[in-house]
């Protein structure tokens, strides 16, 4: 989510972005000592990203406008250390630069109906492109061998550019969201096969801010991972799923009537688990 | 995704959801030798987020999302398995959807170099919408399955606006989303009855409004995650999970000149509660 100030015309632009958690600890790490096990995952998230941005009222009306980026290969790193029943794991993801369609809005300033001078048609342009980085803490509970319960901290910041018409940078700002987060991770063999099914599920509740404005707002996230992993040697482990995070931004300026932002980022994803 | 001629007023919209194969078969108890039937109930509680296309010559070339309240869809469904295939259908119905009202700057003018009359168009919107796919499926090992299957996605969006000034309107739009889907479902147990369930399907659909006109193409992909029981002396089992759909369509007539082509979304995602009865 993000606030920028264009002239007089104040635009708030909307994002969300959710990370992932873990990776398919259970079928992927290697014992490293008694009840100890120890695991370093790479994956490449090819993901879009569906944004928002919010128009100014009453110039702009009270509405919300959705961008949805081309495609993207974010790399995401992660550990995770399971001892006894206990686990705590953590991933961290830097992306490059999404690029978002164009488009434009009608602005006008002071109350309707009214008459504006020539052109008449007071259109604003919006190009832009944006990055992030996210990451994530969480501490979790074997309640059977295949499944755990977990809870964390997430952490989302987001970097938006505004570009001139040559598409270079005119203006960067940025939005951040943190917050806890609860979920399940499990998984288990598919038969005698080296194959294995594996899904995790998070679930939070956020703070937002933007740069610049003490003022926070409330998000809602979620995060879901499900695929198959291999495991063709006992010390390396591929995977291929599909990855789903939303964060739902609750809009507090009243001219909104309750409206929600919302931010998603989905595609498939491909890793590799190193075992020590 | 909504293409609005405001004014003049011309509403066409166009939104989606979607559902992925049911998986009553992964909570399914013999009738037979090989043989498993299940019928299952999901309550869905979700909500809806839907787009339209702006009218570019009164309001900029953009694409408006509204987000709707909370609502609460059942989902009823069958599956028959006999040794290694399977073949399910299920059904998605729901009460009316409701958008928080929005508002939007148009303006009025004759020509891009005449003066213009701004106004504040307001919106007032509510949606149904039902879905239903069917969808064949190959065990490749006893807990994953891929699957072959066919959705249909039907909506009806009424579309209320009004502004001081402006002539209050009423657009309703039906579109229809259909085409063949792929994915797989997955399952492994937990021990003590419980299990852990995903499923994922995508495809390609195509769209139309009722009434005929042209065909558009849209991306889906639905996906669920949950966790499974059933006791073993009880014909019965019970799923908590959650679910999103996803139907993106492109607007190559939206693009502004930049390097990337406009999109439609509509997501649909929540929290599901399911209970399946086991003959």
């Amino acid at each position: 989510m993000r606030k920028a100030y264009i002239t007089i015309l104040l635009l708030v632009l909307v994002t969300g972005f959710a990370a992932a958690a873990f990776a398919a600890d259970t079928e992927e790490t290697t014992k490293v000592g008694k009840d100890i096990y120890f695991t370093l995952g790479y994956k490449t998230w090819i993901n879009t990203w569906q944004t928002a941005l919010n128009s100014y009222p009453p110039e702009g009306g009270a509405n919300i406008m959705s961008l949805t980026s081309d495609s993207v290969a974010a790399p995401i790193f992660s550990s995770s250390l399971k001892i006894g029943k206990f686990l705590i794991a953590g991933s961290f993801m830097k992306t490059p630069d999404y690029t978002f369609p164009d488009s434009q809005d009608a602005l006008v300033a002071g109350p309707t109906p009214t008459t504006v001078p020539p052109p008449g048609l007071v259109f604003y342009k919006f190009k832009t492109s944006a990055s992030r980085k996210e990451n994530d803490i969480n501490l979790g509970y074997y309640i059977t061998p295949a499944m755990a319960i977990t809870v964390g901290i997430k952490n989302v910041k987001q970097t938006y550019n505004d570009l001139n018409a040559d598409r270079s940078i005119f203006s960067t700002s940025w939005t951040k969201y943190s917050g806890p987060i609860v979920g399940i991770t499990g998984g288990g063999r598919l038969g005698e096969s080296d194959f294995s099914f594996y899904g995790n599920l998070s679930y939070g509740f956020l703070k937002g801010e933007f740069e610049g404005d003490p003022q926070t707002f409330n998000a809602t996230y979620s995060s879901t991972e499900l695929g198959i992993a291999y495991r063709p040697i006992s010390f390396l482990s591929f995977l291929v799923g599909y990855k789903y995070q939303t964060i739902d931004s609750k809009l507090t300026d009243p001219a909104y009537n309750n409206q929600v932002a919302l931010d998603v980022t989905k595609g498939f994803i491909l890793g590799a688990n190193l075992t020590f | 995704m909504r293409k609005t001629w405001c004014f003049s007023l011309v509403l066409m919209l166009a939104l989606l959801t979607a559902a992925g194969p049911s998986m009553a078969e992964e909570q399914s108890a013999p009738l037979g030798k090989d043989v498993t039937l299940a019928i299952g109930m999901k309550l869905w509680f979700n909500t809806w987020q839907s787009a339209n296309g702006s009218f570019g010559a009164q309001q900029g070339t953009n694409v408006q999302s509204y987000f709707s309240d909370p609502n609460i869809a059942f989902i009823p469904s069958i599956s028959l398995k006999i040794k290694d295939f399977f073949i399910s259908t299920s059904y998605l119905g729901a009460p009316e959807y409701t958008f928080p009202e929005y508002s939007d700057t148009i303006v009025i003018g004759s020509g891009p170099t005449t003066t213009g009359t701004a106004y504040t168009l307001n919106h007032k919107t509510t949606a149904k919408r039902t879905e239903s796919d069917t969808n064949i499926g190959w065990y490749v090992t006893p807990n994953l399955a891929f699957t072959l299957g066919y959705k249909v996605v039907t909506q009806e969006i009424t579309d209320k606006t009004s502004g001081t000034g402006l002539t209050s309107t009423t657009s309703i739009s039906k579109p229809t989303y259909a085409g063949p889907t792929i994915g797989f479902i997955g399952s492994v147990p937990l021990g003590e009855g419980f299990g852990l369930f995903g499923n994922l399907a995508l495809g390609k659909l195509d769209m139309t409004y009722e009434g005929g006109g042209t065909t558009y193409n849209a991306d889906y992909v639905s996906s669920e995650l949950g966790v499974g029981f059933k006791e073993k002396s009880l014909p019965l089992s019970f799923t908590v999970g959650y679910r999103f759909t996803s139907i993106e369509q492109k607007l190559p007539s939206y693009a502004m000149g930049g390097p990337v082509t406009p999109i439609s979304p509509d997501v649909t995602k929540g929290f599901t509660f399911g209970i399946n009865l086991i003959f």
